[in-house]
């Protein structure tokens, strides 16, 4: 049962390209268990600038919860679209709070995209008729990737953009630099928005793509392992069934 | 060789592979009727969804310990490369996996002797 060079390059090209695409796939998953995980850190509360400098990686500044002092500023806040909090589709108002400058870290001013809250998808959407300057606290949260969609859009309202997604690249383009690359989740809320409740355990979904991930990675190994063993079977003359007995 | 007329490696494989295919093709459907639920029917109760992704969950790895015992079947009886594919479709596409595990225990019972590997 020798098979043709042709075959074997084919079941060799094959493997390769399980082996590529499983690996790719686990590889996904694997950064998705260590950057999705939204969780609050259990250190305590600390002053934004010792978590967090203006304009540089979210990284370990994640999940640590921070205060801080600012203003809002009149650049457009976004509705964000596509959320679920308690089993109900939700919309969070994303705003721009001007960080002060003494507690930045940098001396300058900064700009922080700030979760207020939420409301139901259905309720009348409209902007925050909270105080312009706040005191808050919350727990930072990790960017979200920038979208080429425009998603979903409500009706337009004066001064609010609609997004599905929170990402402060996106949000660079129209809101006063330098932008923090974190998100604060605030727990204060506003008159008319909602905190966002504690994040739920993410220990169970990170454990989830861990295990999704290693479990691609077997599979591209299966491939490969049953790619050499086909090759190799198929690349002698097998005994006959005489040879075999005899 | 040897004076039995199979493999008798063959015996064991074939069972852990129909065990593995009965396991697979049963939390398969639990998978599909969960998917059914939660999509078509949109019940999205949380706990609902936990307990289906997990049982997602459990699926994939059921479905890895399958593809071992398929695997080691497949090399033992020499079969193509294209039922080992349909071997793997039968941990994903329903109700298969039971079919063919029927279908392959009873060829591999009927496998006449000396046409397995010593």
């Amino acid at each position: 049962m020798k098979a043709s060079l042709a075959a074997r390059i084919g079941v060799a090209a094959f493997a390769l390209l399980a082996l590529v695409v499983c690996g790719a796939l686990g590889l996904w998953q694997w950064n998705r268990a260590h950057s999705k995980a939204i969780s609050v850190a259990p250190e305590p509360t600390v002053p934004i600038a010792e978590a967090l400098l203006p304009a540089s990686g979210a990284g370990a500044a994640v999940g640590r919860q921070v205060s801080v002092e600012g203003t809002w500023t009149d650049a457009p806040a976004v509705l964000v679209t596509g959320r679920v909090v308690d089993g109900t589709e939700a919309v969070f108002l994303v705003r721009a709070l001007t960080v002060d400058a003494d507690l930045t870290g940098t001396g300058e001013t900064a700009t922080l995209p700030v979760i207020v809250g939420w409301r139901p998808a259905e309720s009348p959407m409209g902007p925050d008729d909270g105080p312009a300057r706040v005191s808050l606290t919350g727990y930072l949260r990790p960017p979200e990737e920038a979208t080429t969609a425009s998603g979903t859009e409500g009706e337009p309202i004066p001064d609010v953009v609609w997004s599905d997604t929170i990402s402060p690249a996106e949000l660079a383009q129209t809101w006063p630099g330098p932008l923090y690359s974190a998100v604060l989740s605030s727990y204060e809320g506003s008159p008319s928005w909602e905190p966002l409740p504690p994040p739920p355990p993410e220990e169970q979904l990170n454990l989830r793509s861990v295990l999704y991930a290693l479990e691609w990675w077997v599979f591209g190994a299966f491939a490969v392992f049953v790619a050499v063993r086909w090759i190799r079977d198929n690349s002698r003359i097998a005994p006959t069934p005489e040879e075999s007995q005899a | 060789m040897t004076e039995s007329p199979r493999d008798p490696r063959v015996n064991g494989a074939l069972t852990r592979y129909r065990i593995m295919a009965i396991i697979t093709g049963t939390f398969l459907l639990a998978v599909f009727a969960g998917l059914f639920v939660k999509e078509v029917l949109h019940y999205d109760n949380p706990t609902f969804v936990t307990i289906t992704s997990t049982i997602a969950m459990v699926h994939g790895w059921i479905y890895v310990i399958y593809l071992a015992a398929t695997i080691q079947l497949w090399l033992l009886m020499h079969w193509g490369l294209g039922r080992l594919i349909v071997m793997a479709l039968g941990g994903v596409v329903p109700f298969l996996s039971f079919v063919l595990e029927h279908r392959f225990a009873e060829e591999v019972r009927a496998a006449p002797a000396g046409t397995l590997e010593p």
